[in-house]
């Protein structure tokens, strides 16, 4: 009997049609569980630089080490594959996801699920419990996500089984494709488990997931509960105000972050007081139903939304940053793009920035309607949008080589097209406006996953940015305490301005600490957090690392601090650096491209705003430095990695001689 | 005397309750040896609707009157109904007895078990935000319900007026 982990990894093949299990030992909780298990079984089960379509290479899936311990915000569960989106060298893409797949897999016995192999006919997993069954997925191959879920729980005749399902778009070997569940995901893996023929892993468990102090859990669960109470009371405002969505949604456009319009055209259209008119009007309040949440969460904060004649989908809130990207005002389309893509099962972010991007060329003439199937790609066209997605997803006329990627497109469209583009390893760039946000371009650049918000940046981008005076979130004493920490922290108050270079590799490096911890024990995202200025989340009260910790221990026993829940993070973002560089990163692949240092912001309150290089080579050096890495290739040193316990990764990776110099190095170019 | 109330309007389907109830019942988290058990009615893309099905205390409990063993008795101080695990033979009549679903098996001990009330501080009405599970006083129960059925009504009213 274990405490919080389930203790057992389900291993299958799907060409042999083996199962097996093996135990979630020691080695293996060094890195928790969630995206941090999954690293370390990618490390173990995927080959340098594999292709992702090879039957061998591994899916992976994992349930947050807190995932089923009862404690509320930690219910999160992690994909991870060689992903097919990466372009310069085949390596790790993840995506974590909430609501009730994980807790259920803890409770049928697993804590991870490792899946090689490829089958010869469309199959599905079914986990009860013991029982595992690779099934006939014939009646479901072709479906949408939407009723491929009813009709799996149909088959197994269980209204309470979990699923995680691919959609035509990942049968289709779309690099865009998810892997979907209850409307959640974001991240193309999908078509990893389309090549294996896999429609969906089905999962339900009865049993116990076992806890060290169960009183302790009641008590840290009632406390959260009368934090949010309190905060509420405080700030006089209704649950709604800030935990319907709606603010989030908005606010990220009309005030926030999230204001890059076009293909980074523009930011300033969003200051015009007929756009935010449109917005503000267009809001589909009307259709609002309610919030949906995650297993064993009293806070949901996943808006639901039903449109008669179009049905119901809920705005998921970093995918719903996209409108804008193409000149959109019309947010009933906008949802119902949305939701035909989370039943196709792709990544709308992906798939709306690939259109802004063919928006930008068409507009500008470089491409005509000729090369795209004679549809016209007018800006706020969502008749644009959804045929994109449509033909991608079937991969029929431009789909064909569109769902092959944008680099794969923009080397058959030109040169000229390509400068258009940008992209990190494949994927595209977005919502974050790179250029005036050194820690945000750092974070991406750096990045082991890449395109992402969440393994570098969720915390960062939320630096003290929803602009005071309009955002009806906004806390003074919040803001206060969130500089007043920065100062103590990092040295320096500007270390949480988004647009300062100062503090900034630092505070990332705490972030992405943060960020792993909180992936790996599956605890929300915006729950565990920092202090920071304003941002969803904060009404969960103080929800730093060390209450991550505490919870921690209460599940499993273990002593835990937050120093020591920070290292921990320190080792899974090694291990995720490791398995990158053994794919072949090195310091020259953690980059951007060369339009965020050429081309200023035109336009805005960030106008004239661009990256120097000088500066941001200055912070990665720093970076570098900090983290114990090799500044002039950006490998890890031996002595580091012994340092967190990691001496066989170490091992591995002095074979393949990517480890960096013993000597220190000089202090890079500055 | 307080009774469970469910507004099934507001219940979220979070299953909060399930994994504190438990935890505090069975010190481990097993939604399936839950007092209370959320039924999900949903079909992605289309409606996501929640059931919380709990014992509700009857006045008349056809579970302790189906009992041939005499294993159902009501707490006086609580109201609550509880089950003797010594008596109960985990027959399952009860389960047959009860027209809401009230009363289960326990799939580890094999007796009967439901909701006693926590001994008067049901765990599962703390944590529900949503308020879909509330303990309230049995001669309040009306007024409460009155109010929170006249949301709506009192909605309906200010678009009749053209609010």
């Amino acid at each position: 009997m274990e405490n919080g982990w389930a203790g057992k990894v389900l291993q299958l093949d799907l060409s042999t049609k083996k199962t097996s299990t093996t135990p979630w030992n020691k080695d293996a909780k060094r890195f928790l569980g969630g995206r941090g298990g999954n690293a370390w079984l990618y490390w173990n089960h995927a080959k340098q630089n594999q292709d992702p379509y090879d039957p061998d290479a591994p899916l992976i899936f994992g349930a947050g080490a807190l995932a089923g311990t009862g404690l509320i915000g930690a219910s999160r569960m992690e994909v991870t594959v060689v992903s097919a989106a990466k372009t310069e060298t085949n390596s790790l893409g993840n995506v974590g996801m909430g609501s009730s797949w994980a807790p259920e897999l803890k409770f049928a016995g697993y804590d991870h699920v490792v899946i090689k192999g490829k089958s010869e006919k469309p199959v599905y997993l079914n986990i009860y419990n013991d029982e595992v069954e690779i099934l006939d997925a014939s009646p479901v191959w072709g479906k949408g996500t939407f009723e491929t879920e009813t009709l799996l729980r149909e088959m197994v005749e269980d209204e309470d089984a979990q699923v995680a399902s691919i959609g035509p778009a990942g049968e289709n070997l779309a690099v865009q494709a998810t892997v979907e569940h209850g409307y959640r995901s974001g991240t193309p893996v999908g078509s990893s488990m389309g090549a294996k023929k896999l429609k969906a892993v089905v999962v339900r468990g009865t049993g116990p997931v076992y806890v060290h102090d169960a009183d302790k859990i009641l008590e840290y669960n009632d406390k959260l509960v009368k934090a949010v109470q309190a905060t509420r009371k405080r700030l006089g405002i209704a649950n709604i105000e800030r935990d319907m969505g709606k603010d989030a949604y908005l606010q990220g456009f009309l005030v926030g972050d999230a204001g890059v319009v076009g293909n980074y055209e523009s930011h300033a259209w969003r200051d015009r007081p007929d756009v935010r008119k449109e917005y503000e009007e267009n809001y589909l309040s009307e259709y609002y139903e309610k919030n949906i949440g995650c297993f064993g969460c009293p806070f949901p904060c996943q808006p639901l939304y039903n449109i008669p004649g179009t049905g119901a989908n809920i705005w998921r809130c970093y995918p719903t940053y996209w409108p804008w990207k193409l000149w959109m005002t019309d947010l009933a389309s906008a949802f119902k793009a949305t939701r035909y893509m989370s039943d196709l099962g792709m990544d709308n972010k992906e798939i709306a920035t690939i259109v802004s991007w063919l928006t930008h060329l068409y507009t500008d003439g470089v491409i005509t309607e000729k090369q795209l199937d004679d549809i016209p790609f007018e800006r706020a066209s969502s008749h644009a949008l959804v045929e994109t997605a449509r033909k991608i997803a079937y991969r029929e006329g431009f789909g064909k080589v569109l769902g092959d990627g944008p680099v794969a497109f923009a080397d058959k469209l030109g040169k000229q097209a390509k400068d258009y583009l940008y992209q990190n390893h494949g994927l595209t760039l977005r919502t974050f406006e790179f250029r005036a946000e050194p820690g945000t371009a750092l974070g991406e650049a750096i990045s082991s996953r890449g395109n992402s918000l969440r393994a570098t940046t969720y915390h960062v981008v939320l630096w003290d940015k929803p602009a005071k005076d309009e955002y009806k979130g906004y806390d003074p004493e919040e803001s206060k305490a969130a500089y007043k920490w920065s100062k103590e922290m990092f040295g320096t108050e500007k270390a949480i301005v988004a647009t300062a270079y100062e503090g900034k590799p630092a505070s990332l490096i705490y972030e992405m600490n943060g960020a792993a911890v909180a992936d790996s024990l599956g605890y929300c995202t915006t729950m565990i957090r920092p202090e920071r200025v304003g941002a969803p989340g904060s009404q969960f009260g103080d929800t730093s690392y060390q209450f991550a910790a505490e919870r921690f221990t209460a599940a499993t026993g273990i002593p835990m601090d937050e120093k020591k829940m920070l290292q921990i993070g320190e080792r899974i973002c090694n291990l995720e650096r490791a398995i990158v560089v053994r794919d072949g990163r090195t310091r020259a692949t953690d980059a951007l491209p060369d339009f965020f240092f050429k081309v200023p912001v035109p336009d805005g309150a960030q106008a004239g705003k661009k990256l120097d290089k000088a500066l941001f080579e200055k912070m990665k050096d720093e970076y570098y430095s900090l983290r114990g890495w090799d500044v002039e290739t950006g490998y890890q040193k031996e002595s580091t990695l012994k340092t967190l316990d990691m001496k066989d990764i170490a091992k591995d990776l002095k074979k393949m001689k990517k480890l960096g110099a013993k000597k220190k190095t000089k202090e890079g170019s500055n | 005397m307080k009774v469970l109330s469910v507004d099934i309007e507001k219940c979220t389907g979070c299953k909060t309750c399930e994994t504190v109830c438990s935890l505090k019942n069975t010190g481990r988290v097993q939604p399936s040896r839950s007092r209370i058990k959320i039924v999900r009615y949903e079909k992605l893309g289309e409606y996501h609707n929640y059931l919380p099905m709990v014992c509700l205390q009857c006045t008349t409990p056809l579970c302790m009157e189906a009992c041939p063993t005499n294993a159902i008795s009501r707490n006086e101080e609580t109201g609550a109904m509880t089950v003797d695990d010594k008596a109960c033979v985990g027959c399952r009549i009860c389960t047959m007895a009860c027209p809401i679903g009230g009363i289960s098996v326990d799939p580890v001990s094999n007796v009967a078990f439901k909701c006693d009330l926590c001994g008067g501080d049901p765990e599962c009405v703390k944590y529900c935000d949503a308020e879909a599970i509330s303990y309230v006083p049995l001669d309040k129960l009306d007024s409460s319900i009155k109010r929170s059925k006249s949301v709506k009504i009192s909605e309906l009213y200010a678009l009749m007026r053209g609010q």
